[in-house]
């Protein structure tokens, strides 16, 4: 697909042929970050489909995906470029050895000796790329603030080579799970875009769509019991979308065409990963009343 | 085609009549300005966005232009419920829009009116039997309290031990000045305006909102709408943003989920960052490498990252006076949430004494029963505030804790008697500690009005903090940033 002739319907209509099932709210907003050149920040819920957005616009502009995957103590180094230490050591002894003579400091650190990262290789890139930078929310306020550089003016700083500027702007898909909140500054230059944990609708469609092999009514009562049991007050875990899928993927598994309340029992740790949460779904709603409420027409 | 959008999508901003392009402009940045009124923080750019962002969508659509707009400009979760409750608000027909200005200033006669009725009733019941102070201590009142709920009172059995309790203050020289008789008596007035309130909503004479007024009529009616619609609320975000002491009892429980979610959160952060290291430091090779480019690549000076921090250590000191108890179970719930990585966390309450509160803590039991045997077998919760002695049994008995590696947090609303006095002691624990954090649940803009916390700011780095959000936000940059 092609930038300049994206419409909002278009771009519609290829996130559903990529099985990325949606409302037209998320599309507008991917949309508008495209047309205004603007990264895209994507905050919501582990395993509602944030990571996902920047796969599926890789596919559909058949760009490469290129990927910073975010922790606490994530530097420059990592993110942006390095020196080749070993290379540049190597090539000093090797100079001092066939010549006698010193090496100039411009010819170490040249781009012979640059080891370029997610970010660089994005920036670099001739091509169209997608450039995901994954749980942003994870790194220090001192590498945010880095990133307004990349993310303004998509261009980055290297002291011994000067500014190196954007050959053809990435599309930027940036993800937070709310571990903390992003400052103002890098939430400026964003256009940003919630998404919720999906309607039960939606969530039947999502599961016939990756696991088709559940059918209309199974799927409609694994989506009936997860919404039930994410309104739970008291469970502090909620499951995700995949958790979803990999209940109604477990119950096709054991052979049950229905979400009964044994199945329900013999399965429920698969959408609900802790013993409190657990004991939590079962004091507040109970296998039974899940069962009887997912299978309720 | 922009006027179209107006008329036909029903998209009829108040000051955009009939215009063109700039009236659309200046109706989306009389919006934009409201949303900031409601705390959303739309900068400039954001509007140009928003702009711009209209020219790609179909504006004949109301929904597209909604989603486009809040893409641009709000930011987060909760901005986007404001946002969406803004938007319906702010867009709509005109005759709509007269109606409901029509009603609100019905309702704003009838209010102003009953509140005039019950300010003449309060003044003349203070002023009584001699108490010429009585017009004063109205005033210092309007510092501490709303003043537009204040004014609702009527008379009942609350006002009645209102005024037992300005009497007693009266009888009590220890009680002057007067700010402090104002400060104590917020706990009975409190409990007098919430019954009047109620009373109030149910005959529907007032509503329960805050109102912020900017001058223009249309804009404070939506404002009014949006807030009034904010407070019925009860979901997580809703309750992250809600003034502590307003968090209802069958809030509770969804409260101590997400407080134990937060302080997960920033416990799993302040591991990461403060291991505990014995040596320098890593080392930095790049800075290493440019070195040593003279010696011919041999690494003779070695350069290091600096050291990281090790994990700090707390001593709370929690005011659980009458105003204060509330915010205190929600600030000791999160502080405790950090036990795995602050060590050794020291706790104090304090009204008219200090009491030490942590062996209660020290029990393996919920948090909701240690508080509950807590508020049970102590003396203080709910009495009046003197932190200057509090403060001064904590100097003569617990001054071993104080250490260049201490941070102690207090949390008060700073409303005490002897605060020249506690201002003291407090300069002198500054001196012997690596910070202390206050963390005050009056709003910031009453700070200037308080010569009491104006002298406190001197010895201790002061901030606003009456919601979980705001909490969480301070304690989360302070600790990471020792």
């Amino acid at each position: 697909m092609n930038l300049e002739d994206l419409t909002v319907d278009g771009l519609h209509r290829s996130f559903e042929e990529q099985g990325y099932i949606c409302e037209k709210e998320l599309v507008i907003t991917v949309f508008l970050a495209l047309k205004l050149g603007k990264p895209l920040l994507v905050e919501g819920a582990p395993g509602v489909g944030k990571t996902e957005i920047a796969k599926v616009l890789s596919r559909i502009f058949d760009a490469e995906l290129i990927r910073l995957q975010c922790y606490e103590g994530l530097d420059e180094n990592k993110a942006l470029y390095e020196w080749n230490y070993q290379k540049q050591l190597l090539r000093i002894q090797l100079q001092k050895e066939s010549s006698g003579c010193e090496i100039a400091e411009r010819d170490l650190f040249s781009y012979e000796y640059l080891l370029e990262r997610p970010l660089l290789k994005a920036i670099r890139s001739k091509q169209l790329v997608v450039l995901l930078i994954d749980e942003v929310d994870k790194v220090e306020d001192e590498f945010e603030a880095f990133l307004f550089e990349v993310l303004s003016d998509f261009q980055v700083s290297i002291p011994e080579l000067g500014t190196i500027a954007a050959e053809r702007i990435p599309l930027v898909v940036l993800t937070s799970n709310r571990e903390r909140e992003l400052s103002d500054g890098l939430k400026r230059r964003c256009v940003y875009l919630f998404i919720d944990y999906p309607t039960v609708e939606k969530e039947v469609r999502i599961i016939q769509v990756k696991a088709p092999e559940a059918g209309e009514r199974l799927s409609r009562e694994v989506a009936k019991a997860v919404s039930l049991i994410r309104a739970s007050k008291g469970v502090g875990k909620k499951p995700s979308i995949s958790e979803s899928i990999d209940w109604a993927r477990a119950l096709v598994a054991l052979g049950a065409g229905s979400l009964t309340q044994e199945a329900a029992e013999q399965t429920l740790n698969i959408v609900l990963k802790n013993k409190e949460d657990i004991d939590t779904v079962m004091r507040e709603v109970g296998v039974k009343a899940l069962a009887a409420s997912a299978q309720k027409a | 085609m922009k006027n179209n959008f107006l008329k036909t999508v029903g998209m009829c901003p108040p000051c955009c009549g009939e215009g063109g392009l700039n009236n659309l402009i200046r109706g989306l940045v009389e919006f934009v300005h409201i949303l900031r009124r409601l705390g959303i923080k739309a900068s400039v750019a954001e509007t140009k966005d928003a702009v711009d962002a209209l020219s790609w969508v179909d504006i004949m659509d109301r929904e597209e232009v909604k989603a486009a707009l809040r893409a641009v400009l709000a930011k987060s979760r909760y901005d986007r419920k404001v946002f969406n409750l803004a938007f319906d608000a702010y867009f709509v027909p005109p005759e709509i829009r007269r109606q409901r200005l029509e009603l609100r200033r019905k309702r704003l006669a009838a209010k102003g009116s009953a509140l005039q009725e019950c300010e003449d009733q309060l003044v003349r019941a203070i002023k009584e039997d001699d108490r010429d102070w009585g017009k004063e201590i109205l005033n210092l009142l309007y510092l501490t309290v709303e003043e537009n709920e204040k004014m609702s009172i009527r008379p009942g059995p609350a006002k009645k031990q209102f005024f037992e309790t300005i009497d007693r203050m009266r009888e009590n020289s220890s009680n002057d000045p007067l700010p402090q008789a104002a400060g104590n008596a917020e706990s009975p007035l409190t409990r007098w305006r919430r019954q009047m309130l109620k009373q109030a909503v149910k005959i529907g004479a007032v509503p329960p909102v805050k109102t912020i007024s900017t001058g223009v009529e249309e804009q404070d009616e939506v404002i009014e709408t949006v807030t009034s619609s904010l407070g019925v609320d009860c979901d997580s975000d809703s309750i992250l943003h809600k003034n502590m002491k307003k968090i209802v009892d069958s809030d509770l429980p969804r409260a101590t989920l997400l407080i134990k979610k937060l302080s997960r959160r920033l416990a799993t952060r302040i591991s990461r960052r403060y291991s505990r290291k014995n040596k320098r430091g890593r080392l930095d090779i790049r800075r290493t490498i440019r070195r040593n480019t003279s010696y011919g690549g041999a690494l003779i000076d070695l350069k290091f990252q600096s050291r990281r921090k090790q994990k700090p250590r707390l001593v709370l000191i929690c005011d659980v006076s009458g105003s204060m108890a509330r915010y205190a179970v929600f600030v000791m719930q999160f502080i405790y949430g950090l036990s795995r990585v602050v060590k050794g966390i020291e706790s104090f309450v304090f009204s008219e004494e200090l009491e030490r509160v942590t062996p209660y803590f020290k029990k393996v039991e919920s948090f909701a029963r240690t508080m509950s045997s807590l508020m049970e077998k102590s003396d203080q919760w709910g009495m009046g505030t003197n932190l200057h002695a509090s403060l001064v049994a904590f100097l003569e008995k617990h001054r071993r804790l104080l250490s260049p590696a201490v941070f102690v947090i207090i949390v008060s609303d700073a409303q005490t008697i002897q605060a020249y006095q506690a201002a003291g002691d407090l300069h002198e624990i500054r001196s012997r500690v690596r910070d202390i954090i206050w963390l005050n649940t009056l709003p910031r803009e009453a700070w200037k009005h308080s010569p009491e916390i104006i002298e406190f700011q001197k010895y201790c780095r002061m901030f606003e903090c009456s919601t979980l959000d705001q909490l969480n936000k301070v304690l989360s940059n302070q600790m990471l940033n020792v």
